[in-house]
């Protein structure tokens, strides 16, 4: 299912395999109402490029519940009230950056390298980690994750990037626990975030 | 008018000022916490890191002729809260109506009623 906005900047999409179902399936020690996704071709470890130019694995946040986000830092509507949910839903959940971790994923690698991403991250309180890589490296996450994303031309040089808009949340063993909408309210998200962090980190 | 009466009437001048105040400081820690900064500059400025990649870059916040849709502290909550329509702002429906006014609030403590300048 594509979902687009009305209007000439409103780019979302959420990709079919998202779209297709929800998260289901139970084991282990997930909590009521917070399963594990149990479909093994969904998420996984990635490695990608972080705003200091670094590598990044996701087992290096291993222990902090994950916010995942696809997106672009000149993104002109999605991204920024995405990130305000985001923000609004870890001051909610009286979560500390320690706890918890936003991973900024960017579907836009030629225009956002590690310094572009280095000045957006800093205009944050709760800075959340910006990524970047090839793009082999950026489809083949974005494919872990079902998410799509595609260039839209433009009249002038500012292109827009359809992408998938969903938040996607990972617990401290680095565990696809659930996706939200990008317009999930904040105290849904909080209250998801507070489940994970409150179980054990293995 | 007694000693005592204008120190009464001083007070309750004040007091309408110092809630202002006190909403604007709450509405500057939102700006920052929800990331406006990104494209509005962490002064409000118009200078954010994404600014001058979008066809429609945000406008400077001291300039009150620049507002495009209107610079009283109600229409900055609207567009804060329902986007500015054929621009690059998004509606913030997650932000409560207070939570808006918080930062209208701040928003438009950094307004220079005599600037001027390009919109």
């Amino acid at each position: 299912m594509r979902r687009r906005r009305p209007g000439p900047l409103a780019i979302a999409v959420m990709s079919a395999a998202l779209a297709g179902g929800a998260v289901s399936g139970c084991r282990g020690d997930a909590a009521p109402g917070l399963e594990l996704e149990t479909r093994p071709d969904f998420g996984g470890d990635f490695t990608l490029t972080n705003q200091d130019g670094q590598p990044f694995r996701l087992q290096d946040v291993r222990g902090r519940a994950v916010l995942l986000f696809f997106g672009y830092t000149s993104c002109p509507d999605m991204c920024p009230a995405t990130m305000s949910r985001i923000s609004g839903a870890l001051s909610r959940a009286g979560a500390s950056a320690k706890d918890v971790v936003t991973l900024f994923v960017s579907v836009d690698p030629r225009r956002d390298t590690p310094a572009v991403l280095k000045a957006y991250v800093a205009s944050f309180e709760t800075p959340p980690i910006a990524l970047t890589g090839t793009d082999e490296q950026i489809h083949g996450v974005a494919a872990a994750y079902h998410a799509s994303y595609e260039i839209v031309p433009t009249a002038t040089a500012n292109y827009l990037v359809n992408h998938t808009t969903a938040i996607f949340l990972i617990d401290r063993q680095g565990r696809l626990r659930r996706y939200f909408a990008y317009d999930e309210k904040p105290e849904v998200l909080a209250a998801a975030l507070r489940t994970v962090l409150n179980e054990k980190s293995s | 008018m007694s000693h005592f009466a204008s120190v009464l009437l001083l007070l309750a001048a004040a007091a309408p000022a110092a809630a202002c105040a006190s909403q604007a400081r709450r509405g500057q820690q939102l700006y920052a916490e929800r990331g406006c900064a990104v494209c509005h500059g962490p002064g409000g400025r118009g200078d954010g890191p994404s600014a001058k990649r979008l066809d429609l870059p945000p406008r400077d916040f001291a300039n009150v002729r620049a507002y495009r849709q209107g610079s009283a502290r109600s229409d900055v909550v609207a567009s804060i809260r329902r986007g500015t329509p054929g621009g690059a702002m998004p509606a913030f429906r997650d932000l409560s109506d207070a939570e808006a006014d918080d930062i209208a609030a701040w928003i438009v403590s950094l307004q220079q009623p005599g600037s001027g300048g390009q919109p």
